[in-house]
């Protein structure tokens, strides 16, 4: 796999991720992006490889409904879900 | 882990103000009749303004784009809604000395249930599928077990008295019986979720209004009821406890500099 190929993918992961916090509301957005920065020094697109910090921020801050927004990320990537390191990001976010 | 449980009990300010609002109503109630009726009217500009104002700067952050925005639109209307009828109230008992119930004031309280349920339903819009049949069943039977056994006592020595009076008293605690399956849902739907707080908040506050309408319509019923009588405590306790789950979801999302940096920028 080349590096133009990763970076589609890891593209298409962090515009369904945003799109999915956009549509509860800018401040949902910034303060996941805050986070992630605080947290774990990193950025939307780096949840590609790290989806673990996006799960653990949506939980701390939803709670139990945080499979819901997955789920909402998820559906976005349903698409390209036959491709492997999709499938292997949305498993890692279940 | 902090459970929510702790996560109130550490909130000394939150305590303090429900201290603070049951000590003024309990304290005028001591003075007189009189006095608590001015107490008790005038206690509703500083609570419910405050929720007034927060809600106003809560939907200055939002905005109104997205489900949270719809939602806090819709919030910020039933703050409105309530102040408008609180004044109403108001001015009606202190100013022109006339029987505020029923009156105007009744149409802006009940218009502002449909906000209130519209702020719920658009909250959990987006987390509608992690709502489980067995979360919306256990809300209603919560619901609706409490609100049976209030209306059964509350309308039974009814018979005698005007029956527009007591239709309209009895709506209360039926809408927010109603609006109580929602706030339920939310609870155990963010239960961990640092956005919980806010939830149990308000859910509190939504019982705390059922007591007091449940109380209101008791206390109608044998023409004992009073404007600031210590029965009205759970009125002030909802809009603290609002207004304090209003201002724990401004400090969840506040902008941080980054953020206003970014928006500079633009």
């Amino acid at each position: 796999m080349d590096a133009t190929d990763t970076q589609i993918k890891k593209a298409l992961v962090a515009f369904a991720i945003e799109k999915a916090l956009l549509e509860m509301g800018e401040p949902v957005f910034q303060k996941v992006t805050k986070a992630l920065r605080d947290d774990y020094n990193c950025y939307i697109p780096d949840c590609y490889e790290h989806p673990e910090y996006l799960k653990r921020i949506l939980s701390d801050l939803y709670g139990n409904a945080h499979t819901a927004i997955t789920d909402s990320i998820k559906n976005s990537l349903d698409d390209f879900s036959h491709q492997e390191p999709i499938q292997k990001f949305v498993s890692a976010i279940d | 882990m902090q459970t929510t449980l702790d996560a109130i009990l550490t909130k000394k300010y939150l305590i303090g103000a429900l201290a603070a609002c049951a000590a003024v109503i309990l304290v005028s109630n001591l003075i007189g009749k009189d006095t608590s009726i001015l107490v008790g009217n005038l206690t509703y500009i500083p609570t419910a303004g405050a929720l007034l104002v927060l809600s106003l700067l809560i939907l200055a952050r939002f905005g109104v784009a997205g489900n949270h925005g719809a939602a806090w639109f819709s919030f910020a209307a039933y703050a409105v809604s309530l102040f408008v009828a609180e004044m109403l109230w108001l001015v009606q008992e202190l100013y022109l000395k006339i029987d505020p119930f029923p009156s105007a004031a009744d149409i802006f309280y009940l218009v502002s249930y449909p906000f209130l349920l519209m702020f719920y339903v658009s909250y959990l819009q987006p987390v509608k599928r992690a709502i489980t049949k067995k979360m919306i069943v256990a809300s209603s039977i919560f619901s609706i077990g409490i609100l049976i056994p209030s209306l059964y006592l509350a309308l039974g020595p009814s018979a005698d008295d005007e029956m527009f009076d007591v239709i309209l008293a009895a709506i209360y605690p039926i809408f927010d019986a109603l609006v109580l399956i929602p706030a339920l849902i939310g609870v155990s739907l963010f239960f961990k979720g640092q956005v919980n707080l806010m939830w149990t908040l308000f859910c509190l506050g939504t019982i705390m209004v059922f007591v007091a309408d449940s109380e209101f319509l008791f206390a109608q019923n044998e023409d004992s009821y009073y404007t600031g009588n210590p029965m009205e405590i759970p009125y002030f306790w909802n809009y603290v406890l609002l207004s304090f789950g209003v201002g724990s979801h401004l400090v969840l999302f506040q902008k941080s500099k980054t953020d206003s940096k970014f928006e500079d920028l633009r």
